[in-house]
């Protein structure tokens, strides 16, 4: 099947809005379209008109739109359509000869830290991958050939030796969507791009949010415990949590996994109020009933869970604090599934202590793991998960096709979908 | 009778002196003022702070049989205090004295004194004898009625508990017109039934009521109410709490995170997703229905089972699509979750069969009774790995032996009962079951009464 010839510059690929209906896309893709993202361009329409042709076999008229570079500042919101919803995977690009193929760096190849096993025959159908082990043995030869790095568990380090070493760098993907592990203009000065993966991890991010908000409302992880433990003869009538249904979240950081975290709570009949460097426009904020707090005093004053989804800047570095943690109500929760390091770990040890706040559920600390030895592992009142905010075998999967997509993009100098800029 | 407002003058117009002057076969009746907090709060009359009748000398002369009796609307404080020389049990000499609530000034009550009883009769706390006598199990403790609950209890009921009860069968055995069943206790058998002839009704904590022998209880006359909805939207939250830290291995995550073995964090530690796949609802109830509301947000394909189709507005405002035949929902199935009430038609409704028709990749949530789910068949299929996980509020029985396979397998989480384990809730139960419990005493239509 022929593909539509399509765009300015881009022969053989057909570019989507990124909001189409999916189910139009994966048609097409059946067909053997390629497919693959940009801001602009074919509407729904105009897909089931080339699918109509598409089908009863003749060849497929072309669709001309502007395509236009995007530039996109990591710090602005991105407006996530059905394709970041989970289970769903994009077509990439076709599979180029294998001498042609470009080099990308990766850490390792399984094991403890390495690129999973799964993903590794993914990128090979584009890349020609280079280990950091081959990287070291053969850096003269090997140096040359790398054009992209694949970043997966903030790995490998990027120092600017590393950078030297690398004349032909054009890009470094990252897998996820905080890039606070990157020096991004040290990056820059070396005419290095960086992509994120924001639609991949949008939709986990939030569930694990719920997951922890209700996890620790309802007390599920010690009532597990009881459940199993060999001294449990009954269970306790008065043994009780409390109520997540009409409870007031306040979400600080009304991005993209921020909104959809509203979107789900907004079910659970929650009233929603949120806090944000902009607010968002009203018919976003009636679509979700959130209620906009300038201050984000009032937030803290009025919420039973406060909810962490902020990018970790130097703005937000600290931003949960002792003043913050007081004006809570006493019996408020604390969900982080940001960074660590937005909150003043040793000023939350002590507010759980002192019980100023009731409770708290971390995805991430600062550093991850703990130390052993630390008073957040000893507390009864805190849910902590191993950063698994992504931990899903479909998130893994979409993040790494999106950087694929964006590396590819970079390589083949097309616009590039998820760019991040220094700020 | 003194029918006298409160004034400096009148105040303490009823002493010792008075009382004395009275025939010793006379009845003092009071309805005009035992206090006034106005004038007490001037601390114009601190030491007796306002009484028409100088209730110490009231209490002696009543002791000493200088007037007969008294009966009065009115009091200070209202109410009094439990205090030994006025109120007391039957022993007491003076039961002669016969006090009314005050603090209710409806006519009700102002009719009431009327109908005094005849002299002789015993001092009880008026108010116990205007409330109705509930049978309760206990107070406090680990299955009784909540302690902050009772003050709210106290004032609709004269609580009874199953040990005063047992102590004075005779005399409570008639009086008791309502058990307040609280977590499946008291247990309720024929026994119990033929020896409380003036039984009602029957309120019952939580929505299930397959513990109470329905039959058995029409058959005496009483009547049945539960606490449908005040629980459903908990446990549907729970329902999503399980499919979530299922899903996403929260617990084992946890255990992870905290363990003084843990160096690293593993990259290949790895769960699923919950937004985006199919979830099959068994059982559209109340319940069921706001899962697939909370479901819906996470962008989740909703298949549903239920005895009925749901109508049409019911079934696109969350997306579901009906399967009449369960098979097909077990088929297409990520998450399967259980929202039936327990009749004989459901008891063991997933069985083997059922395990197998479903994914070997699916999750099993369990929402609504243990003996929806035949336990073994379960255990043999989480074992051959013919579904992947089960997440369950509820198991048979509750707790499950110690030894119990279930309670060993990495790929279940087990919660204790905990639906409608909140305090709102249970306070809204609360309130719910104080409602059927006067509704059916007076007559009127109960509220949440279970029918057979």
């Amino acid at each position: 099947m022929q593909a539509a010839a399509v765009g300015r510059g881009v022969p053989g690929r057909l570019c989507a809005v990124r909001s189409c209906a999916q189910a139009e896309l994966r048609q097409l893709s059946d067909l053997g379209t390629s497919v693959t993202m940009c801001d602009r361009g074919v509407c729904v329409t105009e897909i089931r008109k080339l699918l109509a042709v598409d089908s009863s076999g003749s060849a497929i008229t072309s669709h001309v739109h502007h395509c236009q570079k995007r530039n996109v500042d990591y710090t602005q919101s991105y407006k996530t359509g059905p394709s970041s919803a989970g289970g769903q995977t994009r077509n990439v690009p076709k599979i180029m000869a294998e001498q042609e193929l470009p080099g990308v760096l990766i850490l390792d190849i399984g094991g403890t830290h390495g690129v999973l096993e799964n993903l590794v025959a993914f990128l090979k159908k584009h890349f020609r991958l280079i280990t950091m082990k081959e990287f070291l043995e053969n850096k003269k030869e090997m140096s040359k050939k790398i054009q992209s790095v694949f970043m997966f568990e903030c790995r490998p380090t990027i120092d600017r030796e590393l950078l030297e070493s690398l004349p032909n760098l054009k890009v470094i993907a990252n897998s996820g969507v905080g890039v606070d592990h990157l020096d991004l203009k040290m990056i820059s000065n070396f005419g290095v791009k960086v992509t994120n993966t924001p639609h991949a991890v949008a939709d986990s991010t939030a569930d694990i949010g719920m997951a922890l908000m209700l996890a620790s409302a309802r007390r599920l992880v010690e009532g597990c415990q009881i459940s199993i433990s060999r001294d449990t003869k009954y269970f306790a009538v008065d043994w009780l949590g409390v109520e997540v249904t009409r409870a007031t979240l306040g979400i600080i950081g009304m991005g993209n996994i921020g909104y959809k975290v509203a979107q789900r709570a907004k079910a659970f009949e929650m009233k929603i109020l949120y806090h944000n460097r902009n607010q968002r426009k009203k018919e976003e904020e009636q679509a979700v009933g959130a209620h906009y707090c300038e201050k984000i005093e009032d937030l803290l004053q009025q919420s039973d869970f406060v909810m962490l989804v902020v990018n970790l800047t130097p703005e937000t570095c600290k931003l949960i604090g002792k003043r913050e943690l007081g004006l809570m109500k006493p019996t408020a929760t604390l969900i982080n599934i940001s960074r660590g390091a937005v909150i003043d770990q040793d000023a939350l040890v002590e507010a759980l202590q002192k019980k100023v706040i009731m409770a708290a559920a971390l995805d991430v600390t600062y550093p991850e793991p703990l130390p052993r030895d630390h008073p957040l592992l000893k507390l009864d009142n805190i849910i902590i998960t191993p950063h698994i905010g992504t931990a899903t075998v479909q998130a893994i999967r979409m993040m790494a096709e999106e950087a694929i997509t964006n590396m590819l993009a970079v390589l083949n100098g097309q616009p590039i979908p998820s760019e991040v800029f220094p700020r | 009778m003194v029918v006298v407002s409160l004034t400096p003058q009148t105040h303490k117009l009823i002493g010792k002196r008075e009382m004395e002057l009275m025939k010793p076969m006379a009845t003092l009746i009071n309805i005009s003022r035992g206090c006034c907090l106005q004038m007490a709060l001037k601390r114009h009359f601190y030491s007796n702070l306002g009484a028409v009748v100088d209730q110490e000398a009231l209490v002696r002369a009543l002791q000493a049989g200088v007037i007969r009796a008294a009966a009065l609307d009115v009091t200070y404080p209202e109410p009094l205090p439990r205090l030994p020389s006025v109120f007391s049990s039957q022993k007491h000499a003076h039961d002669s004295a016969v006090r009314v609530p005050g603090a209710l000034r409806e006519a009700q009550q102002a009719r009431r004194w009327q109908r005094l009883p005849p002299p002789g009769f015993h001092i009880l706390d008026m108010e116990d004898q205007e409330l109705p006598y509930v049978l309760i199990d206990c107070i406090g403790g680990k299955h009784g009625v909540y302690e902050d609950h009772v003050e709210f209890l106290k004032k609709h009921f004269c609580l009874i508990t199953m040990k005063e009860y047992l102590e004075n069968k005779k005399f409570l055995g008639e009086k008791i017109t309502a058990i307040y069943m609280w977590y499946h206790k008291p247990v309720i058998d024929e026994e119990l039934l033929q020896i409380l002839p003036n039984l009602k009704v029957v309120a019952n904590s939580g929505v299930g009521i397959d513990h109470l022998d329905l039959n058995l209880l029409s058959s005496f006359g009483v009547k049945v109410s539960n606490t449908p909805f005040v629980a459903s939207m908990d446990t549907a939250d729970l329902g999503m709490a399980l499919m979530l830290a299922s899903a996403r291995r929260l617990v084992e995550g946890y255990q992870m995170a905290v363990s003084p073995d843990t160096e690293y964090f593993p990259a290949d530690w790895l769960g699923v997703e919950v937004s985006g796949t199919t979830l099959g609802i068994i059982g559209m109830g109340t319940i069921g229905y706001k899962v697939a509301q909370r479901a819906k947000a996470f962008d989740m394909k909703i298949l549903y089972h239920n005895r009925n189709q749901r109508n049409k507005e019911e079934e696109s405002a969350v997306g579901a699509i009906y399967c009449k035949k369960i098979d097909d929902l077990l088929q297409q199935s990520d998450f399967v979750m259980l929202a039936v009430t327990l009749t004989p038609q459901t008891h063991k409704l997933i069985g083997k069969r059922e395990l197998e028709l479903m994914k070997p990749t699916a999750t099993l949530i369990n929402i609504s009774r243990g003996l929806v789910v035949d336990q073994d068949a379960l255990v043999e299929a989480l074992q051959n790995k013919v579904i992947k996980a089960a997440a369950l509020d509820v198991t048979y029985p509750e707790p499950l032996p110690r030894d119990h396979p279930l309670l060993k397998m990495k790929n279940v989480i087990i919660t204790p009962h905990i639906g409608s384990a909140t305090k709102e809730t249970r306070r809204l139960m609360m309130k719910n079951m104080t409602e059927s419990i006067e509704a059916a005493l007076t007559g009127l239509p109960i509220p949440n009464e279970v029918l057979l």
